[in-house]
């Protein structure tokens, strides 16, 4: 729940730009001391806010069901917090890459939920992957959401295993190339 | 000093040239104006300019520092206004102010002092606590011009700040930018409204078709191109002979309405004036008004971008 509460936190981002240019807010800021990568990096964190706090209280919420199983320590919650941030990117990136390609916020809002609901529903958020068909088995790990999920578990419950370090890498990989890719499309947004 | 200085600037979308080996040079401490019709490449130029955009080719130096090379360093030296209304709907007027200089770094008590300002100077002291989606288009455009003076610049660009504000409102803000200039503010400044050029500007470009066709200050512009008068003459009664009678005198354009109004184009308009003067006395033709046009910007526009 926790992760996916900061991918679904994400869709805020796609939302901010949506504003900003339709309100003319996205020209001026561009005209002040700043570039692309502040104006979604400033996205990101905002969006970081809310999913990190709603994810808090989800893990107050949740904290007497999985009381006995939990195991934090020093070395975990970092891990959790890699997680927030590295999700907060990746899913922000997404939601950006998205509304700059698409020219109606009803086409947005189409695209975004149907994005959204597949990784939602297409990853290990809701269940394992054990047991599930193989194909869908597959597709669960062509999901970076996935990839989220494992690695807030393993915060949460200590698990932390080879597998986990490389799924963190690989979210580091993606998010990266998400937000690069994100910021060059804005670049060439036309004003 | 210049403060803008622009060579061989040139802006192509496909095959259409939008801005077309222009060059330019603004002295600090001026309002430079930027007249020109719709689609002539105005607003192109002040996007080349703030470094929103990147020419196709050129050189464009702003206040020293290569704009091509280091927009980041322009940028934290200008301020903009866009054509554009820009705006978040649901920050009051003094949280938009304030927001927008926490934007810029400006220190919190700086911030509010010159919110205070602002608000006074603008006009928009009495709607402070209303947000920005309630506003009227012409309150929105104070607050998005306002707004930019909450930080600190050595050069302001103004697409059209005055579109959508009344006439006192306008005038307001012109002296309000007269003030400005006189504490060492440049301004670059795009309008349609001529008369609004020739009040602000120290120096004037009119461009059209993407290319600058005229530099200069707004008497000097006078001076080279209003060399042709119009003077008006309104006849007591209807005569549809005048006409014919007046189409014998040469180096000059005579239009003739309703019968009764005469409108006289000449470079000689002297001369001509007396000609026209001297026929209609001969045929007894009783004139009501006589007057002298002076020439002013917009003749001298409307003329050049023909």
């Amino acid at each position: 729940m926790i992760g996916f509460n900061i991918m679904n936190s994400t869709l805020i981002s796609g939302i901010l730009i949506w504003n900003d240019r339709k309100h003319g807010m996205f020209e001026q800021i561009m005209s002040g001391p700043f570039t692309r990568s502040h104006y979604i990096l400033s996205n990101i964190f905002t969006i970081g806010i809310v999913g990190l706090v709603s994810a808090s209280l989800i893990a107050v919420v949740g904290y007497p069901v999985f009381f006995d199983s939990v195991e934090f320590s020093l070395f975990t919650i970092p891990i959790l917090i890699f997680g927030a941030i590295t999700g907060s990117i990746l899913f922000g990136s997404l939601a950006s890459i998205i509304s700059t390609r698409i020219h109606s916020s009803e086409g947005f809002n189409v695209i975004i939920n149907t994005v959204f609901l597949f990784f939602a529903f297409v990853s290990t958020a809701f269940y394992p992957a054990d047991g599930v068909p193989e194909p869908l088995r597959s597709a669960f790990y062509l999901n970076p959401l996935t990839y989220l999920v494992d690695v807030i578990r393993a915060g949460i419950f200590g698990t932390i295993t080879e597998f986990v370090i490389l799924e963190m890498l690989i979210l580091v990989v993606i998010a990266s190339a998400l937000f690069v890719i994100a910021s060059k499309l804005l670049t060439k947004l036309d004003f | 000093m210049s403060c803008i200085k622009v060579n061989n600037l040139s802006k192509s979308y496909g095959s259409i040239k939008a801005v077309d080996d222009i060059g330019l040079s603004v002295k600090s401490g001026h309002v430079f104006g930027f007249l020109g019709p719709n689609g002539a490449g105005k607003s192109t130029t002040i996007k080349l300019l703030t470094t929103l955009i990147s020419p196709s080719s050129g050189s464009l130096s702003i206040l020293g520092i290569d704009a091509i090379k280091n927009p980041l360093d322009v940028r934290h030296k200008i301020g903009v206004v866009l054509q554009q209304p820009s705006y978040e709907p649901t920050l009051t007027v003094e949280k938009a102010l304030d927001k927008y200089g926490m934007m810029w770094n400006v220190p919190k008590s700086e911030r509010k002092k010159r919110m205070n300002h602002l608000l006074e100077d603008f006009d928009l002291a009495e709607i402070r606590k209303k947000r920005n989606e309630d506003l009227s288009i012409g309150q929105r455009r104070r607050v998005q011009v306002a707004r930019e003076f909450m930080h600190d610049m050595d050069l302001l660009f103004l697409d059209e700040p005055t579109a959508g504000l009344d006439p006192s409102a306008r005038r307001k803000l012109l002296d309000y930018l007269k003030n400005k200039v006189k504490t060492g503010l440049t301004i670059f400044y795009t309008t349609h409204i001529l008369t609004e050029a020739e009040y602000l500007c120290d120096e004037i470009a009119i461009i059209n078709k993407g290319k600058i066709i005229a530099v200069d200050s707004p008497s000097a512009l006078k001076t080279r191109f209003g060399k042709e008068k119009t003077i008006k003459i309104h006849l007591f009664e209807k005569q549809s002979q005048v006409s014919s009678l007046l189409s014998e005198i040469s180096d000059c354009k005579i239009d003739f309405e309703n019968g009764t109004n005469l409108t006289i184009h000449s470079e000689q308009s002297e001369l001509i004036l007396l000609q026209v003067l001297k026929i209609l006395n001969d045929n007894n033709i009783e004139i009501e008004d006589l007057s002298a046009v002076p020439t002013n910007l917009e003749d001298i526009f409307l003329k050049m971008v023909k």
